[in-house]
């Protein structure tokens, strides 16, 4: 045993823990020479190479940990005069710690974290999106699609009631359109009734199916342009991948939220990506829109049928519930109109 | 499968150490000894705001870092008897435990997606390595955990934590199971009874966490409380269901006014999204204090245990002030929202003991060597999952 040196006053008072009993003592430790020295009253409790003791990084005000090789702790109060005495014997911050330590540093990190999860959320995920679902392979792409559709038939839907003679006819008409589109052989149009209900709605799956249901069938009866309008524009999520694409984005929506709040709570996380689909999926029917105009127009049918379709389905959400079509699909008002100048002009609408 | 890993970080966290610790033991002269926390809303901002710039700047990979750095900092503010916890841990154990998570979690995503047969493998697969990785989780931070320089640890057997969870996550993902298999009746039959049970399966989780955590050679206890954990379901869902009768209700009477107004419908959701809400955010604080109290009150460390004083009345204005914040700085109160939370949360327990503090404490002798297997099991277990 050494007699005490540091006396009292000296050095730094610290807690003492011998790593066998949960009890504590005031010692008082000093760095100097390379070496951390501690004492108690009685004299030196341990005296260690600088090196081989590991300190704790600094968090803000909260008390430092020291391990000593022996296997005892040392736990001391942060404050100026330690971190200014662990900086003289090389104990350094690491660049992390200097930057949450100071007020300008961390507010410039405010600055880019907010400039970088914006541009993530609005350019970087939908843009890895796209690419991802456009690399997926066809095969597989068409498998989610049956997958999707098997397990739709064993819950929602039922078989058809459409006659034979109307699918046939209805086929031939979007075969027409497919031919002048050049579009892809794969897209096919299932035809399927729900339970009761009108089921005014038709609906891509992934991978070229279109799912129209027998609602949507009796509803543009007498217009076999507007039913050609339906089939174009869900023709158009299928075009672009939407399905694909949106589960790949909310994927990416899941990832981004839980980075940013993740680290409490995934409610929170969830109703941001839950926010995030919507307007996503606003953007995805504008470009439907788009291409079922273009596609339209190229098959010698005028895109006013598509006009006609959002104002029925406007007017039938008057007088009753809003049917399932345009419930995800807003603004039916500006997105008639679109399709009535672009008749007009006879020549698809400019990009957005 | 999602919404339960949801809840699991959080109840973790209560297991292992930032909360845990033991103190003295209950009886005539009970001494109580509270725990305090001295961390500061402006001070975890400035972490925060670090950690997650950089965990987005690295698409996630400095995450296991921003973990340690947020777990040290709660621990090493909470106090007990005037001595800190700690928390320190190896982020690449971390980084290796969410790679892990992650490959799992989007093999089950898409797996259904693929094919039926390819789905049901993994399910089984996720619910296979379920009781290991959350008895790992478990043990991963409890090992890291300490005070007074002695650490906690978890003491589960691997046989032990697949008799316990297997059955839960079995059950958790029956439902879904059955949809897949074919019948959409008989999924939703089953997802019924599983909600019927499920006050049943978090009591069991808590159950194994809290009858495994050792501390100086003493192991932790947990008196059953299912019929508790019951009460506190019925009261959170009849609030819920309350909430949501209101709501309808209200919603129906805004569209009857409002009939003939082109804007009826919007005003009338609004109405019944609000109450909803609002149904929510008393909700969920009734159920955190209410099991974290019948938690605590039934769970003892060797000689001591625990009194929390946690009260709904108290906890929901904190609540609907971290909402309302929230909401008005679109999320930046973040790091303030989780220090109030978690101060109020760890400063209503304390830990209880009949002798005086210094004496018990010095009467608890560590368990001078662990056994090789404990250690053994250290370095298989060492991996962490929770977020």
């Amino acid at each position: 045993m050494e007699t005490l040196s540091l006396g009292r006053g000296g050095g730094f008072a610290g807690r003492w823990f011998d790593g066998r009993h949960p009890a504590g003592h005031q010692v008082r430790f000093a760095l100097a020479g390379g070496e951390l020295r501690v004492e108690d009253e009685g004299g030196a409790i341990a005296r260690h190479r600088l090196a081989d003791v590991q300190v704790a990084e600094p968090l803000q005000r909260a008390p430092r940990m020291f391990s000593l090789p022996d296997g005892t702790l040392l736990q001391a109060e942060e404050s100026d005069a330690l971190a200014a005495a662990l900086g003289e014997v090389g104990v350094a911050p690491s660049r992390v710690v200097r930057l949450q330590s100071a007020w300008p540093a961390s507010l410039l990190m405010l600055v880019l974290l907010v400039g970088a999860a914006w541009w993530l959320y609005v350019d970087g995920m939908p843009m890895l999106a796209d690419k991802a679902a456009r690399s997926l392979s066809p095969e597989l792409e068409a498998r989610m699609g049956m997958q999707a559709l098997a397990a739709l038939d064993r819950s929602l839907l039922q078989p058809s009631k459409v006659e034979p003679a109307r699918r046939a006819e209805i086929e031939k008409r979007f075969a027409a359109f497919q031919a002048a589109n050049g579009a892809s052989a794969a897209r096919r149009i299932e035809f399927r009734g729900v339970g009761d209900g009108d089921g005014i709605n038709a609906f891509a799956l992934p991978g070229g199916v279109i799912v129209l249901l027998d609602g949507m069938v009796e509803f543009t009866k007498s217009d076999d342009d507007m039913l050609v309008a339906v089939l174009a524009h869900e023709s158009g999520h299928q075009e672009r991948h939407h399905m694909t694409r949106s589960l790949f984005r909310a994927l990416g929506g899941v990832a981004l939220a839980g980075l940013i709040w993740g680290d409490y709570s995934s409610v929170a996380s969830n109703a941001a990506v839950l926010f995030g689909q919507l307007a996503y999926s606003r953007d995805d029917e504008r470009e439907a829109d788009d291409f079922a105009i273009a596609g339209l127009l190229k098959a010698g049918i005028s895109p006013a049928a598509l006009g006609r379709l959002f104002y029925r389905v406007q007017a039938k959400a008057g007088d009753a519930g809003v049917p399932s079509w345009v419930s995800t699909h807003p603004d039916s008002g500006e997105r008639a109109e679109r399709a009535y100048a672009a008749a007009e002009a006879g020549k698809p609408p400019p990009p957005r | 499968m999602s919404d339960f890993q949801a809840t699991l970080p959080s109840e973790l966290q209560v297991a292992s150490g930032a909360i845990a610790p033991p103190g003295p033991a209950a009886a005539a002269p009970r001494l109580e000894a509270p725990l305090r926390f001295t961390g500061s809303g402006a001070e975890y901002f400035r972490i925060w705001v670090v950690n997650t710039t950089l965990t987005l700047l690295t698409l996630g990979i400095y995450s296991a870092w921003a973990k340690v750095r947020k777990a040290s900092y709660f621990a090493r503010n909470t106090r007990l008897l005037g001595d800190s916890f700690d928390f320190s841990a190896n982020p690449w154990a971390i980084l290796r435990g969410r790679v892990l998570a992650l490959v799992l979690l989007g093999f089950y995503t898409f797996a259904f997606e693929f094919s039926l047969v390819v789905g049901l493998i993994a399910t089984s697969v996720i619910v296979a390595a379920a009781p290991f990785l959350l008895a790992s989780a478990n043990r991963f931070r409890l090992h890291n955990t300490r005070w007074r320089g002695i650490r906690f640890g978890f003491s589960a057997s691997l046989r032990g934590a697949y008799r316990a969870a297997l059955i839960v996550f079995a059950l958790w993902v029956s439902g879904t199971v059955a949809t897949a298999l074919g019948s959409y009746v008989l999924g939703a039959w089953i997802s019924g009874l599983v909600f019927l049970l499920l006050p049943w399966m978090h009591h069991r989780i808590k159950a194994f966490q809290h009858r495994h955590a050792t501390f100086a050679g003493h192991g932790s206890s947990f008196e059953s409380s299912l019929g508790k954990f019951y009460a506190t379901y019925f009261f959170a869902g009849l609030l819920l269901f309350a909430a949501g009768a209101i709501a309808a209700a209200l919603a129906g009477v805004s569209f009857y006014w409002l009939r003939g107004a082109g804007n009826a419908k919007v005003v009338g959701i609004i109405v019944g999204v609000v109450i909803v809400a609002i149904g929510y955010l008393a909700a969920w604080p009734l159920f955190a204090a209410r099991i974290q109290r019948v938690v605590w009150e039934r769970t003892r460390l060797g000689p001591l245990a625990f009194e929390t004083r946690i009260a709904f009345r108290t906890l929901f204005p904190i609540a609907a002030r971290n909402v309302a914040m929230l909401l008005v700085t679109a999320g930046l109160y973040w790091p303030f929202a989780s220090i109030a939370w978690a101060r109020y949360r760890l400063e209503c327990m304390s830990v209880v003991s009949e002798a005086p503090f210094d004496e018990s404490m010095h009467a608890i002798e560590a368990s001078a060597a662990p056994s090789a297997v404990g250690e053994g099991a250290a370095d298989f277990f060492g991996l962490d999952i929770g977020w």
